[in-house]
């Protein structure tokens, strides 16, 4: 918690979740009046830094393919078992492609609602189930920072 | 394993799939098709799939040329994915039913240019040329082996040609025939500039939505390069790199903006320059696609190279020195590569999908009870009932296979048992978590007899169910055995992903 003391009010608390650096450098650079940042390289961290970093926004990166298997959110076996015929390397690929998502299921069942927002261009469809699974979901085709500061700093 | 064994065992089993000596003639032409395929004669698949539907042994011939296919298409997948030993293991099972389409060739050569085997590459492409000399694509398979292996037998084979009879000097004395030698001169004057222009339409190559259409078996290999291209160049350094290039128009960046959009465009250690970057790109397109994709054809590609290279050559002078025309140059760039984007999503949504919808499980249902009407199985009811419509990415053969396998051995199971005998069809969306969407074709049936998922995966097992595993293998699926619902003992449930247009 104590890393989290010194907030700047008129930031708006921002926590990045990501298997790199692309989206914090990205921020940092060209946001850095509008957000206070936190990072976080997978889901248990980013439930950790949710509880003390309080963030008022969410921007997650969808594909985590630099994340080890034993980092992903999600059961692999229990993946495995109900959609891919037993195969449990497929299933591992298919958390890593889409454990964006498997993260803010994570981060909304232990209470973290704000706005999220993920740089992809999903179908319209996806994003209206997203917004039912997980309420305000946002996304953006395309690195912009203004339109990033619009929908989570607005 | 170690490293080169699989890829060893794999140009074995190719070996003895495309092996090359050609087929004998003789009155029985089931005798000359099995010859062929037992000393693995490239054009086996041709004899095989030649044998008249009248022969008594057709229908079985072409019950294994279906489950070779499917494991040789498994095989393919398998080494697309740089999985060798499964690439291997299904290659060798194809084997055991049928030969090889000649058709794979080129592109199990092309798997293997990608990852720089040359020589089995040329190989393969040798084979095909074999087996298919007159394809539509055979001039380009000819080019991409010359370029591979310039001294290969086949380039350097004279093909039996007729070898024009010289023209007799022609006395003024015999107008008529004077006039018909030149007829015959201008006529095959006219023959060798069609076949040129036609050798030329084939050689120059066809844009990327034109290879879209004409070849649904590349659609895979589309999908995973443009998502590729689209994800690491258009969204990951073009997009990012737009940042900077609004604040330089504006002339508000700082160094360390500079410094990033330094690296997006001209690359890091790791990376190369933008302009290299999409050219490498192209390359991949082209090792994958084979020569048939043209980037000087597509016009797409071809702006989107144009803008690229502006973007490379301006954004220097930019940094450097402000100034409203190149801002203006820079930004119409970026726009085009916009409009790229836009045109590789819309192209890859449209890819190997199938709608399925009431209409195709009733013509499935339809074919089904025509097979059996005639051995008198009876159905006291078979209901189709779908919740909702969706997309699989599946084509659309392969997904009336698997339902037509499924219900065929639920049809059969049925027929066996007492009544009432019921056979229900179900589709049904769910979603998951990832707010994705499944969905689950269940296959009912009122039998009592024992079936498990291990049953259905046994390649042995009856029934064509075999063919049901690996096709749903294929395209992500899975298959589960489950309880019926009511009025009904079990149901095998096949699932697959959906998709959507955005």
């Amino acid at each position: 918690m104590a890393r989290y003391e010194l907030m700047n009010a008129a930031l708006r608390r921002l926590l990045i979740v990501e298997d790199g650096h692309e989206y914090e450098e990205f921020v940092r650079l060209f946001l850095a009046t509008r957000f206070e940042v936190a990072v976080a390289h997978d889901a248990a961290e980013a439930v950790r830094v949710a509880a003390a970093f309080l963030p008022e926004a969410l921007l997650l990166d969808l594909r985590f393919e630099r994340t080890p298997a034993a980092a992903l959110e999600g059961d692999a076996d229990e993946l495995a078992a109900r959609r891919f015929g037993g195969d449990r390397a497929r299933a591992l690929r298919h958390l890593q492609d889409q454990q964006g998502t498997v993260v803010l299921a994570r981060l909304r069942q232990r209470g973290c609602h704000v706005p999220a927002l993920f740089i992809h261009d999903f179908p319209a469809r996806r994003l209206d189930n997203l917004r039912q699974l997980y309420g305000a979901v946002h996304a953006l085709p395309a690195f912009d920072a203004s339109a990033i500061a619009k929908v989570l700093a607005p | 394993m170690p490293d080169g064994l699989p890829a060893l065992l794999i140009v074995g089993a190719l070996l003895m799939a495309v092996g090359c000596t050609p087929a004998g003639t003789a009155p029985d032409p089931l005798q000359p098709a099995e010859e062929a395929f037992a000393r693995n004669d490239p054009r086996a698949f041709e004899l095989w799939t030649a044998l008249p539907a009248e022969h008594p042994a057709s229908r079985g011939l072409r019950r294994r040329l279906v489950t070779a296919d499917t494991h040789y298409q498994e095989g393919i997948r398998r080494l697309a994915a740089e999985d060798d030993e499964g690439a291997y293991r299904e290659i060798r099972r194809g084997l055991e039913h049928g030969p090889m389409d000649p058709g794979y060739y080129p592109i199990i050569a092309r798997l293997y240019l990608a990852r720089g085997n040359d020589a089995e590459a040329a190989r393969l492409f040798e084979r095909y040329l074999l087996a298919r000399p007159e394809a539509s694509d055979a001039t380009a398979v000819r080019e991409q082996l010359r370029s591979l292996s310039p001294g290969a037998r086949i380039l350097t084979d004279t093909p039996a040609e007729s070898r024009r009879t010289p023209v007799e000097p022609v006395a003024t004395r015999v107008p008529l025939a004077a006039w018909l030698a030149t007829g015959v001169a201008s006529g095959l004057m006219l023959a060798l500039s069609g076949a040129w222009v036609l050798s030329w339409l084939r050689r120059r190559g066809v844009s990327l939505s034109r290879l879209v259409r004409e070849q649904p078996e590349l659609h895979p290999a589309i999908a995973y390069l443009v998502g590729s291209l689209r994800h690491e160049l258009l969204k990951h350094r073009v997009g990012a790199a737009r940042e900077v290039l609004n604040l330089l128009g504006s002339s508000e960046s700082s160094a360390a903006q500079r410094a990033f959009l330094h690296a997006r465009l001209m690359g890091t250690a790791g990376s190369l320059p933008l302009d290299q970057a999409f050219d490498a790109y192209l390359r991949a397109f082209e090792r994958a696609l084979g020569r048939r994709f043209d980037v000087r054809q597509d016009r797409a590609f071809q702006h989107a190279q144009d803008a690229i290279r502006a973007i490379v050559k301006l954004t220097p002078k930019l940094m450097e020195k402000h100034a409203s025309r190149d801002v203006h140059k820079l930004r119409t760039a970026h726009a085009a590569l916009d409009a790229f984007d836009r045109t590789l999503k819309e192209l890859v949504d449209g890819l190997i999908r199938t709608e399925l919808d009431q209409a195709l499980l009733e013509q499935v249902v339809h074919e089904v009870r025509q097979e059996y009407a005639p051995s008198g199985v009876e159905l006291d009811a078979l209901v189709v009932q779908v919740d909702g419509q969706a997309s699989v990415e599946v084509f659309r053969t392969d997904l009336v296979l698997v339902l037509k396998n499924v219900l065929r051995n639920a049809v059969l199971a049925v027929g066996q048992a007492p009544a009432p005998r019921r056979v229900g069809l179900t589709v049904r969306v769910a979603m998951e978590l990832t707010g994705e969407e499944t969905v689950h074709l269940a296959i009912s049936d009122s039998s009592d007899a024992p079936l498990t998922v291990e049953m259905i995966r046994d390649r042995e097992f009856g029934r064509g169910l075999g063919l049901v595993s690996a096709a749903v293998d294929r395209y992500g699926g899975a298959i589960a055995i489950e309880p019926g619902p009511a009025g009904f003992v079990k149901s095998v449930v096949v699932t697959f992903p959906c998709v959507y247009n955005a």
